[in-house]
């Protein structure tokens, strides 16, 4: 199944339903666990330019197409300052635990942890994070 | 996208039931159950997520709101939780701050 066509989004959570629908199609030749991640995966990303990013623009760009039989990549296109989703800043008390630390970097964890790629370039005063989710084998047990 | 909350005391135990998407959208409606829950003074705090589908980082902070907002005392306890949400708690490194435990939990 071809993927959807490109999409602008309000860079604003208003827009995850909309990013939401448009995620199902991409998906929709993974299994259920790798749909789960790239929701999960294009809608953090998409949160983080809401809430960090602020492109002047006030969009975010989304492209998607496919890697092979059982995978494809997701590009997520923002004209913020420079951002790459794979350095964040070293978040202000990344030395507590979890549960004492201040909220807002779990996100990109996340993002590191579910991608099965994930490459940045800055490109005509633009970020693009492109990622790669793949169908993994059953883990063992 | 739906989600629904709702807390019951069953003895000492406040009991939360969530189902459906805990994102940014529900994250609001959440911590207001759980601030009502944890009013009452329960001693342990039960998250019953059978019928939780989805969990963002929205929802980790969510779960962070709850651990902090409860006394220390206070065990955090999700049961019913299913692999998928379960994994994303793991890899925040939140699961050395709740219980997981089974349904019956």
């Amino acid at each position: 199944m071809p993927a959807p066509p490109p999409i602008r989004v309000a860079a604003a959570t208003s827009a995850l339903p909309e990013v939401t629908r448009w995620v199902a199609g991409v998906a929709a030749g993974l299994d259920a666990d790798a749909a789960y991640r790239l929701r999960l995966v294009v809608e953090e990303l998409v949160v983080n330019v809401a809430e960090h990013a602020r492109p002047a623009d006030g969009t975010v760009r989304l492209a998607a197409g496919d890697a092979g039989p059982d995978a494809v990549w997701v590009l997520v296109e923002d004209g913020g300052p420079p951002f790459d989703p794979r350095r964040p800043p070293r978040p202000p008390g990344a030395d507590l635990p979890p549960e004492r630390r201040p909220p807002g970097s779990m996100g990109l964890v996340l993002v590191a942890a579910f991608t099965d790629d994930l490459r940045y370039e800055r490109r005509a005063g633009r970020n693009r994070a492109r990622l790669l989710v793949r169908t993994r084998p059953a883990a063992p047990g | 996208m739906s989600f629904e909350c709702r807390w019951e005391r069953r003895d000492g135990t406040a009991v939360v039931t969530v189902a459906g998407e805990l994102d940014v959208h529900s994250a609001e409606d959440f911590r207001a159950v759980v601030g009502q829950a944890l009013d009452d003074a329960p001693d342990r705090l039960v998250l019953a997520m059978a019928e939780l589908t989805y969990l963002s980082s929205a929802g980790l902070r969510c779960l962070l709101f709850a651990r902090q907002k409860a006394a220390a005392a206070v065990d955090v306890v999700l049961t019913g939780v299913r692999p998928e949400v379960e994994r994303t708690v793991r890899l925040a490194g939140l699961d050395h701050a709740v219980t997981f435990a089974d349904e019956s939990g």
